[in-house]
């Protein structure tokens, strides 16, 4: 109770703080998102940062979607890294951090952690551009930095993004396009994938799209570590949200039919983790007449089209699409059960099948959302050791209102985006049947509210307010009817909320 | 992907309502300012993609004086067009590591601009109230289908004509953004990224302050000795400041010259100063008298 006290005092001053320097951040540093936002766009060409982003960036606009599609080129001479319009004050080089206050808590088991401080999320060093025309590139590094994620874990220092996009081959076909036309470029390395709505965008810092990360049998849990949480073992960590490494073919076309734009990426991405070798199998020999080897490594493919009508979709006209994922997850060796890796095969099947549908009004709204089926084979499950296993499936979605008005109503501001996101995931059967088939089923509530404080062709500062409230369903660890022992069948939801303020810059 | 360490606290409430009602309130109070009063000149001066107006002063404006602007103010076409083929902007200085020297100098507006402004600016000044500001933008395409803006504004005050470019050739994707400046031609949008650059007879004004100066770009503001200017005057370019002498300003003194008016083209002028009431008889003579001395 005590200590219930001091946090609720401790709040208060916060409250005060907040009050008297609108500098107060609470986000949750495990769910941060490294999120783009290139201001050497802005300096090569002299653009404001509104040019290629609805206010308070990094989400981007009309304009600016085209601009990435089109492989960060306006399709003039001014594309070219050599032009003589481009100054010596440009270089291709953006930095990015959001500074402030953070806090999450979570509660279950009838238990709760909670943490908060001040700090930073992390850093990220992008750079994006031309190397000459039509040949484009991407370069996202997140150095480790050990007081990152608000001061409470060290970053893993990535290369996130490293690629070379080759664009308009069509025209080595003898096809001519229209003004604005790429039909097929493409990009080699790792990147992010062409995902219904880009996450690295989304203004929500700290809340992830769900549906992007859902792993069945992994518990939910934008949380804190220290919590007592039940799971199954699935060795599928495949996330469409994640960026692959891989080989995409993508393109856009103006379609005069609809007075919008075709697009369509297909990808084939690599898994950086291997199936077997299959040790374990005694001589090489198996059960079930399994050969034991090495499993090699796997491919994934996935695919994404829309069609937009009446403008690009996202700041003017309406865009519907459909998506998915067909891959082979590694299936790796089960130190409790070597023999159970054999049995379940090398590389098993999952896949992932969905739509999206994005709508806007008045140029100051947009109503988006996507759905997804997911299903994972049986043999994935089996594989670690799972008795009956069984095909997981599971059904996700999220909806999300936008809204960046002309000016706030009543007090006249421009440069706000508002923004709810409501994320949910159900469970249609469990790869362990012994979990009940709600168990790890996701309602999450994402309120955001984000003012530009300063742009210009040089720099963005936005102040950013985020909460989050999310329920996951039975992953407590603790059997809720006896209070101890097996969790399944019933065991208690977990309960979490993030929250942040403080200021998001780029420069 | 972090990992956060946390020490068992119990339950927290976090009351979300505290830590985003009261930021967000004080930012709103501290930029408190809705769309401005305006009214239509005339039928040329509203058009779908270009506009001249009458504005009441604003937040976005520099507060008018305890006299007013001197207002209303009569300048036939001809003189406009003299006035505005005057002024001339040249792009920021700029640099991330390696400093880069400003751009040209152009012309501010295009031969057809000159041609729209000079007429709807000479009817909205002859109908302009001692509170209120002319306000116009423009609006042009880019080779790659882009759109620019162009806004600003200007009011006269004693025997200088006041002129500012909030925003010059910015691109604009965003309707709404578009439709802010429209509504709000005098608020910079993004800091400008060219500046009014000093001629003859024409003196920089810029507003300064520590909050400006931090948070928003004000755009700089040229104030034109226009009977000199139309009477072809030698004259000296200045530049000075209102406010703090530690901002210093970008632009240094240039050195455009413009070709001097012949006698007949002087007295021509005169005399329609004298004719639209902006000088008084007296004056009208003693200054014909100057110009018949000189030649």
């Amino acid at each position: 109770m005590n200590s219930h006290k001091r946090n609720l005092c401790f709040g208060s001053v916060i409250v005060g703080v907040l009050a008297l320097l609108s500098f107060v951040t609470y986000e949750l540093s495990m769910y941060v998102q490294n999120a783009n936002a290139i201001p050497a766009f802005a300096r090569k060409y002299g653009f404001s940062c509104n040019v290629c982003h609805v206010p308070g960036f990094p989400k981007l606009n009309d304009t600016g979607n085209i601009f990435r599609d089109q492989g960060y080129q306006l399709g003039g001479d001014g594309d070219l890294p050599t032009h003589e319009g481009i100054t010596m004050g440009y270089f291709p080089l953006s930095f990015r951090t959001t500074v402030g206050y953070q806090a999450a808590s979570v509660r279950t088991d009838g238990s709760g952690v909670s943490t908060g401080g001040f700090g930073f999320t992390g850093l990220d060093i992008l750079s994006f551009g031309t190397l000459h025309r039509d040949i484009s590139f991407g370069l996202v590094f997140t150095p480790g930095l050990g007081s990152a994620g608000f001061g409470t874990g060290a970053s893993d220092s990535d290369l996130e993004a490293a690629f070379v996009r080759l664009n308009r081959l069509e025209r080595f076909l003898g096809v001519k396009g229209e003004s604005g036309t790429y039909l097929m470029n493409l990009k080699v390395g790792k990147f992010e994938l062409d995902v219904p709505f880009s996450e690295k965008r989304s203004p929500t810092l700290n809340t992830p799209f769900v549906l992007y990360h859902y792993v069945a049998g992994t518990p939910y849990t934008a949380t804190i570590s220290g919590t007592s949480t039940s799971s199954y073992a699935n060795p599928n960590s495949f996330a469409i949200g994640e960026n692959s490494p891989g080989i995409e073919m993508a393109g856009i076309t103006k379609t005069a039919v609809t007075d919008g734009y075709f697009r369509y990426s297909l990808a084939g991405l690599s898994t950086n983790a291997f199936s077997g070798p299959l040790s374990g199998c005694a001589g090489g020999i198996c059960p079930n007449g399994a050969v034991a080897g090495t499993g090699g490594q796997n491919v994934n493919f996935y695919g994404h089209m829309t069609q937009s009508f009446g403008g690009y979709g996202i700041v003017t006209g309406q865009r519907l699409g459909v998506f998915g994922v067909y891959g082979n997850a590694p299936t790796m060796v089960n130190a409790t059960c070597p023999d159970c890796q054999a049995v379940g095969g090398s590389g098993q099947p999952f896949s992932r099948i969905g739509a999206d549908a994005s709508l806007t009004f008045d140029g100051q709204w947009n109503l988006f959302g996507a759905f997804v089926h997911g299903n994972d084979s049986k043999n994935l499950f089996v594989s670690q050791a799972i008795v009956n296993a069984q095909n997981a499936s599971w059904n996700g979605a999220f909806v999300e209102l936008d809204w960046y008005p002309t000016q706030l109503p009543l007090v006249g501001m421009p440069g706000w985006l508002l923004s709810y996101r409501y994320d949910i995931i159900r469970n249609d059967r469990q790869g362990d049947p012994t979990f009940a088939k709600n168990y790890n089923n996701v309602d999450s509530h994402t309120f955001m509210a984000r003012y530009y404080i300063h742009q210009s062709n040089r720099t963005d500062i936005a102040l950013h307010a985020e909460y989050n409230a999310y329920r996951t369903e039975g992953v407590g660890s603790k059997n809720v009817v006896l209070g101890s022992g097996t969790c399944a069948p019933a065991c208690g939801n977990l309960l979490g909320q993030t929250m942040l303020v403080g200021f998001d810059f780029a420069y | 992907m972090q990992t956060m360490t946390a020490t068992r606290r119990g339950r927290v409430r976090v009351n979300p309502y505290k830590i985003f009602i009261v930021p967000l309130l004080l930012v709103a109070a501290a930029s408190l300012g809705t769309a401005p009063a305006t009214r239509v000149a005339c039928g040329l001066c509203e058009q779908p993609d270009r506009f001249v107006r009458l504005q009441t002063a604003s937040t976005d404006s520099r507060p008018v004086g305890s006299q007013g602007f001197t207002h209303p103010f009569a300048l036939s076409p001809e003189d406009w067009k003299s006035i505005l083929t005057e002024l001339h902007v040249q792009r920021q200085a700029e640099g991330l590591l390696i400093p880069v020297p400003q751009g040209p100098v152009l012309s501010a507006f295009t031969e057809e601009e000159v041609s729209y402004l000079s007429v709807t600016l000479s009817k909205a000044f002859a109908q302009a109230q001692p509170n209120e500001w002319v306000v116009f933008g423009l609006t042009r395409s880019t080779p790659q289908g882009l759109t620019e803006l162009t806004t600003g504004g200007g009011y006269v005050e004693g025997p200088s004509l006041h002129v500012v470019l909030a925003n010059y050739r910015k691109v604009v994707t965003m309707p709404g953004t578009r439709q802010l400046l429209w509504e709000r031609p005098l608020r910079p949008d993004a800091g400008p990224a060219y500046d009014l650059v000093v001629g003859n007879h024409q003196t920089i004004v810029r507003e300064s302050g520590f909050v400006p100066s931090l948070l928003s770009s004000s755009p700089s503001e040229l104030a034109i000795a226009y009977q000199a200017l139309l009477l072809g005057e030698p004259a000296e370019a200045s530049v000075t400041q209102k406010t703090s002498a530690a901002n210093q300003l970008a632009i240094p003194p240039s050195t455009i010259v413009a070709p001097p008016l012949s006698i007949e083209d002087r007295l021509q002028v005169l005399k329609r100063l004298q004719a639209q009431g902006l000088i008084t008889e007296d004056e009208y003579r003693a200054k014909k008298q100057q110009l018949l001395d000189r030649f």
